[in-house]
């Protein structure tokens, strides 16, 4: 433990609230487009965070070699991401969705896929790290009650502000637009949905389009977060993500926005509250991860019906 | 599905192009720099290989094994250059310490379904990294162990490469006679459906346990012989990539036999050193072309070439004369035989207990009742018809009874021995065999294999004999052959016992799932739609040959929409509508039953 | 207005479906009946495009359909409703009531037709905002039905119906079929249940063992002892 006068310290835990929301909404908003992708296709999409990856040096060089504005570097990154995505439904994933092939082969192909991506991002941008332009945000923080109260960044607001309005028009898609019923009909049975006159190939690639576009949201949201963009950063968000994907129920959407923000409060918390708490910080996804598989498998949200092999 | 086989072919020829490329460009290298250190990492790859190869090979997904690799690397290490023990004492014991952690990361997960394996272990070599990193007093921390932080460099060097291929060579031993035992054989069935495994008696949570711990112990063992190769280890060795590089070497090889992931290993270790020597390490692209082929190599192999490079045909090289002395005379499927093992008993005794009962059976899929309160009795030695209309709860009643699903309410006894809520291995050995609607045979494994797998709970063998090839053994597999040749005899199918399950026609493949039931000695035979597929011929053969059953003790419940052919061989029907019973009776009564007559044909 | 003609479909290594053929005019109601594992549904499948034939032809208003996906062929105005259950469970009522019409792009007419199905079934009306998985049967069939409508097909595919209802229940869906029927949609029909079939259709056709063996009008079918004997043996 810390500093005992800093556990009795309401400024510092409002402030670390804050932090661990805003890191938190960037969890949930990548583990969104995994949990999509496994919801619909019971596919575990391992190229998730190299696209992710690449959206983040998408935005680079949109702000920083292109000069434009963040807004555009967000847009440009969320539709790389997309159409990145629909690349690796093609590639990857679709020569795979044939009877016979075995259930393991398109984790596997996903794998083969991340490691180009990632060794093209090393032998493109080499492994050093990049930074988005100092420009692109106001570097003063707002300050909430005062200069010693708690402090907001502007990359903060962005973050949550982006995340709130990706999950809510998520919400929308899925659960009131035509697609959105597309969707889940191609989720709950293929078959069902292919004599409903569902085109079932357009509605995943549909799918994997809007999953892209989470991974590039998220792309340029940790570029805000941490500054910090590199061809290893999918490595150290992927575990993250899969750990929130799982304790809000694989496939289960507001699961992982649940799972996203608990991640991100337990991690800034732990290193807010504990010595060395930052170098323990990345066990903890995976500590989490073990004991929801040891005590409710399906996920915090999930349903009874476990998923035993 | 003709043009991508074609790119198999192709692809194939890619690779062992490649292969041979970069083996004969690494024979010049060495001539002109005989270094060892490229050798050594194939045979560590190879034995890495083999590790990926156990999991792979029963169907599972691992990351882990770069995470067992870095925990034997630095218990080895540790043992070794700070406790003083020598490196032969450390082997075993850094391949324990993997063992046991490998047994706690299974234990919870290899429950659920495959995904949840691939996941977890993602994450595990992860966390070992942390806890190097964070122990530093312990490790040498984020520096390494090296001189540095108290490894001395003599201690830390020792591996030989002798040691490396006398290691290789006794796993290959291990792999090679485990591919032939009751153990290779549960894990390749299981790895082809798991489902039909465990109604032949194989525990499935047990073998998948036992294939992840095997793993763990030798990707533990290869990062032992690895911290003491160059001198000094890092945590960074240990990185996802590391777990990929693993994953390669099995999925490019062939995940159908041992020698494919070595071939792979071969592949993948020969390939970067040759790219290295032509291209040097100046541009960056081209240090990273060895991962990029690795990437492409992975995509291409998995939608081209399922099973990897290197598949024997496994049946040619069985093709072997069947020795008509050798086949059981009639005796596996006559009551009166000597069961495998001396004092066992076959089937229960005859008394005037049902077999088979049920007491108020229910089970409920979300809402729709698919079995509703049944209660039945099938007395022993007897053939019982189960029809109804299509819908009606037949197959679910067949889940119930063979432990796939349990009963919400109720209770399923056999013998008088309480039998509801347990796993379906132990039900099967218990005395309960069954086929399958939609036929489930291992479709990779000859017809002689799948019945051989039947035999599997009364098989009294283990690893230990297997390995030390005790008489036992040797006894044990040639009566198990013995009995599933004779049992292919019974059936008529000894003509293709050494053909691969899945080259035969439909009636054929419904005959061979008999058989395998047949192999378990069960005291109650479950058939699921055994004529669906067979033509007039066929059927009347099945019905002659479920008659022959009866006669020799068995009793045996029939689902059936050949009707002919219930009537024909039935003692007694029972009829399903909405998941109830509506009548038990003898043929000739069933037949005239209105409530019968009205389920099939609707009121009048 | 469809025809089939020597169609064979394999399904595995079986040959669920060998050398069929039957046509259906337009505004009829024909039936295929047999017992489980005939291979009626097998047939259907391949008429709806989710199997691929081996052999054969597969004619629909003149078209040549045999290896049209299965959304063109709903387009096309071939609606089926599938074996069992086959509603989205885990969608409301009034959702599997728009996807019915996902071909159709006609807003304001979608709207109507919706209110007409309620009109039509007053259960699924009351339920409209509940999740279909918690359905009864009967009123999950009658919801497939009326999805199925939704498209505003020419021609209505049923794969068994009556399966796993209540004998009641069976009568009210058959009704409604007759009753699709004489609104202009013609009905291929595939039931185990043969005299329920048999009432309401005007012509039928016999399979056992992936084969037509048996033809005739409705009245020639049910007063032929060949039904009786593929169902229920020989007695």
């Amino acid at each position: 433990m810390v500093d005992a006068s800093l556990l009795t310290n309401p400024v510092y835990l409002l402030q670390n609230l804050v932090d661990g929301l805003a890191r938190g909404a960037v969890y949930a908003v990548f583990a969104l487009g995994f949990t999509l992708i496994f919801g619909v296709l019971d596919i575990v999409n391992l190229a998730h965070a190299s696209t992710f990856m690449w959206c983040a040096f998408a935005g680079w060089v949109v702000m920083s070699l292109l000069n434009m504005p963040l807004i555009v570097g967000l847009l440009a990154s969320m539709l790389f991401g997309g159409l990145v995505a629909v690349v690796l439904e093609f590639v990857a994933f679709r020569p795979l969705r044939q009877e016979g092939a075995e259930r393991l082969s398109p984790m596997i192909s996903s794998i083969g896929v991340s490691i180009i991506m990632v060794s093209l991002a090393e032998a493109a941008f080499s492994a050093q790290t990049k930074k988005f332009p100092s420009g692109v945000l106001d570097p003063k923080p707002l300050y909430i009650g005062g200069t010693d109260g708690v402090r907001v960044s502007w990359g903060q607001l962005l973050i949550v502000v982006v995340s709130i309005v990706l999950m809510v028009a998520l919400g929308y898609l899925i659960r009131r637009t035509r697609t959105g019923m597309a969707i889940r009909a191609v989720a709950y049975s293929q078959r069902a949905a292919r004599l409903l006159g569902i085109n079932v190939n357009r509605v995943v690639v549909i799918t994997f389009f809007v999953g892209g576009v989470l991974a590039g949201a998220a792309g340029i949201l940790i570029g805000l977060l941490t500054n910090n963009i590199s061809p290893s950063m999918g490595s150290d968000i992927e575990l993250r993500g899969l750990a929130v994907v799982i304790l809000g129920g694989l496939g289960n959407i507001e699961g992982a926005v649940v799972g996203g923000l608990l991640l991100g409060l337990v991690e800034t918390f732990t290193i807010a509250y504990f010595d060395q708490g930052s170098d323990y910080k990345d066990a903890i996804a995976f500590i989490i991860l073990f004991l929801i598989l040891l005590i409710r498998p399906n996920g915090l949200f999930g349903r009874q019906e476990a998923n035993r092999a | 599905m003709r043009t991508k086989r074609t790119v198999g072919v192709y692809l194939r020829y890619i690779l062992y192009g490649l292969l041979a490329v970069s083996l004969a460009a690494y024979a010049i290298y060495f001539t002109q720099n005989p270094n060892v250190n490229d050798l050594n990492r194939f045979l560590i790859n190879a034995i890495l290989g083999l590790s990926i190869f156990v999991t792979l090979n029963t169907g599972l997904l691992s990351l882990a094994n770069a995470g067992f690799m870095a925990i034997g690397a630095y218990s080895s290490a540790i043992l070794v250059a700070k406790v003083g023990l020598p490196l032969f004492l450390s082997l075993p014991l850094a391949m324990l310490i993997c063992g046991i952690v490998g047994l706690l990361i299974g234990l919870p997960v290899l429950r659920l379904t495959d995904v949840y394996l691939a996941i977890s272990t993602l994450g595990f070599g992860e966390i070992v990294r942390v806890i190097i990193v964070t122990t530093p007093d312990l490790t040498g921390g984020a520096t390494g162990a090296n001189l540095s932080t108290g490894f001395p460099f003599e201690r830390m060097r020792q591996t030989e490469t002798w040691m490396l291929v006398l290691f290789l060579a006794f796993l290959i031993y291990l792999f090679y006679w485990l591919d032939r035992s009751k153990t290779g054989r549960a894990l390749r069935a299981i790895r082809q459906n798991s489902g039909a495994a465990a109604t032949m008696g194989i525990n499935v949570v047990y073998y998948r346990n036992l294939a992840f711990v095997m793993s763990a112990v030798i990707a533990g063992a290869a990062g032992v012989f690895y911290a003491h190769q160059i001198g000094s280890i890092d945590n960074n060795d240990f990185r996802f990539s590391k777990a990929v590089d693993i994953l390669s070497y099995g999925v490019l090889g062939g995940t159908t036999h041992w020698f494919g992931p070595i071939l792979g290993a071969g592949l993948l270790t020969v390939l970067p050193v040759s790219l290295r020597e032509v291209f040097g390490t100046s541009v960056a692209f081209f240090t990273q072309l060895p991962v990029i082929i690795n990437g492409l190599a992975l995509l291409l192999v998995v939608i081209f070439l399922p099973g990897g490079l290197f598949q024997p045909s496994r049946y040619r090289h069985k093709e072997m004369p069947i020795n008509e002395a050798e086949i059981a005379d009639d005796v596996a499927v006559s009551k009166e035989s000597p069961p495998l093992v001396e004092g066992e008993a076959v089937g229960p005794p005859a008394d005037a207990l049902p077999l088979l009962e049920l007491h108020d059976v229910t089970r409920t899929f979300g809402g729709i009742t698919a079995v509703d309160n049944i209660s039945f009795g099938i007395p022993q030695g007897i053939i019982c018809g189960l029809i109804g209309p299509n819908g009606s709860g037949k197959t679910t009643l067949l889940n119930l009874i063979t432990g796939i699903y349990h009963p919400n309410r109720g209770r399923i006894l056999l013998s008088g021995r309480d039998i509801t809520g347990l796993p379906p291995h132990l039900i099967a050995k218990l005395g309960i065999g069954r086929t399958y609607q939609n036929i489930r045979l291992f479709n990779d494994m000859t017809v002689l294999e799948n019945v051989v797998v039947g035999h599997h709970a009364r098989i009294k063998t283990n690893l230990f004999t297997t390995w030390l090839r005790l008489p036992q053994e040797r006894r044990q597999e040639a009566l198990a052959r013995q009995e599933a040749l004779g049992l292919l005899k019974r059936l008529g199918l000894l003509g293709f016992a050494s053909q691969p399950a899945s080259k035969l026609s439909y009636g054929d493949q419904r005959r061979v799932e008999i058989a395998r039931a047949l192999a378990l000695h069960p005291a109650l035979l479950l058939l699921d739609e055994p004529a669906a597929g067979m033509n007039d011929v066929e059927t009347a053969l099945l019905a002659e040959f479920i008659l022959t059953l009866k006669r020799q003790g068995y009793t045996v419940v029939v689902i059936e929409h050949h009707i002919d052919l219930i009537m024909q061989v039935s003692n007694e029907i029972i009829v399903l509508n909405f998941g109830k019973k509506i009548a038990q009776d003898v043929p000739v009564e069933v037949q005239q039953n209105a409530q019968v007559v009205e389920a099939y044909f609707g009121q009048e | 207005m469809l025809e089939v003609a020597n169609l064979s479909v394999n399904y595995g290594s079986i040959e669920a479906v060998r050398d069929i053929s039957f046509q259906v005019p337009e505004g009829k109601i024909v039936t295929l009946i047999g017992a489980n594992g005939a291979g009626k549904t097998t047939t259907l499948s391949s008429i709806s495009g989710l199997l691929r034939p081996g052999r054969g032809k597969i004619i629909f208003q003149g078209q040549d359909i045999t290896r049209w996906p299965t959304d063109q062929i709903v387009r096309a105005g071939l609606a089926q409703v599938a074996e069992g259950r086959a509603i989205l469970s885990p969608l409301t009522v009034a959702e599997n009531l728009e996807l019915g019409a996902f071909v159709r792009r006609d807003r304001a007419a979608i709207r109507q037709d919706i209110d007409r199905i309620y009109g039509q079934f007053p259960r699924l009306a009351e339920r409209r905002s509940q999740l279909a998985g918690s359905l009864s049967g009967g009123e999950q069939q009658m919801l497939a039905i009326g999805r199925a409508l939704m498209a505003q097909p020419k021609m209505l595919l049923l794969d068994e119906p009556s399966m796993g209802l209540a004998p009641i229940i069976i009568n009210q869906v058959f009704e409604i079929i007759r009753q699709i029927n004489e609104q202009g949609t013609t009905v291929l029909l595939v039931e185990q249940n043969a005299n329920k079939a048999l009432k309401i259709a005007d012509y039928a056709y016999v399979m056992e063992s992936g084969r037509v063996t048996f033809q005739g009008t409705a009245e020639e079918v049910r007063s032929s002892t060949h039904v009786v004997e593929a169902f229920l043996g020989k007695g």
